[in-house]
């Protein structure tokens, strides 16, 4: 992927916008299928966010240090009989750099990111 | 790690595991275990949600499955990323090369082989009227199988570049160009034997003298193909002689064979016209001199070369 070094492309802006919205309705860590929900529903998609484009993307967000992770304690999962999640959280430095690239696209409202395309 | 609630033995939830274990093969564990266990758990989320507003699991699967096709290019994306595109695989880097060199007989063999006809009989209508009478599906199974050898040695010269580049890479690069050319040559001479062998027929069945002389230039062609490809096997095979030497893989007395095999066609192209009868004795010579270096070299690497290898400095990490 050729961009410029900072710069957010769709998916991640609509990551990071998804993280801080569920954050802000008291969920501050979410896991991949939560966001990719999330994603559905804020974005009226008509499918979910593909495995590969939303890990991916996940991954890269948290190699910059914009999201940072951690799996869940064994014994919750156990408790409700399913595999353990990875739980995502939005850092600062992700919610500087969503505000960053919503004042890039000024056409975009505080809890609107653009559409992510897959 | 699954529980009864997920559809673990199901088809889809099946087939997207076995791709994640696909394109996370050789990886590191802990990336393979942290990306299926996400997978795994996107998978329970995905059908618990799903079921729970009451579709259908069919439908639920299909929803995967679509999400899983769609993220094939960004999954493989990622996999190049994660390890870049030198895979860590350890090429028996000299059982490769002998295997190639004993191969390389056959196109050899073949490429110095005209089936069916002698371009200096006295008469030529009457030689091509015996090449005529070899059974056209004996004169096409010939050019055919000259093709085939000709792809196969464009394909084995393509995996011997990609195995010993790097070792040396100005030889083998040469070498393998050459005997690239030689690879194309045959498929040259594969075509026009065709050509020959379908005028072969017109000519049975009309009597037509025009396309004996035309036939004689196709023939003349395809010896002339034939001189070079045995030129560029053995200027290749003495590039490939040489860089084996200096990488020590064969032993260093070897390298006399492909000389004295180059040697014959270059002083066959210099003074041929004044032996007339040179061009056979050329094309043994030549062609002893190689296959024997060929087998030589061959065996010495398939059997033990790689315990005499010197190793050098340029070789990289994953190639030795």
């Amino acid at each position: 992927m050729r961009r410029k070094p900072g710069t957010l492309v769709p998916i991640e802006v609509s990551i990071l916008a998804a993280g801080v919205a569920l954050a802000l309705a008291g969920e501050p860590e979410f896991h991949g299928y939560g966001v990719a929900r999330e994603l559905k529903e804020r974005e009226e998609a008509r499918r979910l966010t593909a495995h590969g484009t939303l890990y991916r993307a996940l991954g890269r967000l948290e190699e910059a240090g914009l999201l940072s992770s951690r799996l869940e304690a064994a014994e919750i999962a156990a408790a409700e009989q399913r595999p353990r999640r990875r739980l995502y959280r939005v850092t600062a430095e992700g919610e500087a750099a969503l505000a960053a690239a919503r004042a890039a696209l000024p056409q975009a409202g505080p809890l609107q990111p653009q559409r992510s395309g897959v | 790690m699954t529980t009864a609630l997920v559809p673990a033995g199901g088809f889809v939830p099946g087939l997207v595991r076995r791709w994640v274990r696909l394109y996370c093969t050789a990886m590191p564990e802990t990336a393979r275990a942290a990306r299926q266990l996400e997978i795994d758990s996107d998978l329970w989320e995905h059908y618990s949600d799903r079921l729970a507003t009451g579709l259908s699991p069919a439908l639920v699967s299909t929803e995967v499955l679509g999400r899983m096709l769609r993220g094939v290019p960004s999954d493989i994306a990622w996999r190049i990323q994660a390890e870049g595109f030198h895979v860590n695989i350890q090429f028996p880097v000299e059982r490769i090369a002998g295997l190639f060199l004993l191969f390389l007989i056959v196109p050899f063999v073949a490429g110095t082989a005209i089936s069916g006809y002698d371009t200096r009989h006295e008469y030529w209508p009457d030689e091509f009227r015996r090449f005529a009478g070899i059974s056209s599906h004996e004169r096409q199974l010939t050019g055919m199988l000259h093709g085939a050898i000709g792809l196969l040695t464009i394909a084995g010269v393509a995996i011997l570049f990609a195995t010993v580049r790097e070792r040396s890479p100005k030889l083998i690069t040469v070498a393998c160009a050459l005997l690239a050319a030689a690879g194309t040559i045959m498929l040259v001479n594969a075509a026009l034997y065709r050509a020959l062998s379908e005028t072969a027929d017109e000519f049975l069945a009309t009597g037509n003298s025009g396309l004996a002389s035309n036939a004689r230039a196709l023939a003349l062609a395809i010896e002339g193909l034939a001189m070079m490809n045995v030129t560029a096997t053995t200027s290749g095979v003495l590039c490939l002689a040489v860089a084996l030497v200096r990488m020590a893989m064969v032993p260093r007395w070897t390298v006399v064979l492909p000389i004295a095999g180059l040697a014959a066609p270059v002083l066959w192209i210099g003074l041929g016209s004044a032996f007339p009868d040179s061009a056979w004795w050329t094309v043994a010579v030549a062609f002893v001199a190689v296959a024997l270096w060929l087998i030589i070299s061959g065996i010495w690497l398939l059997f033990g070369g790689s315990s005499r290898a010197r190793p050098l400095e340029s070789v990289p990490a994953h190639l030795t």
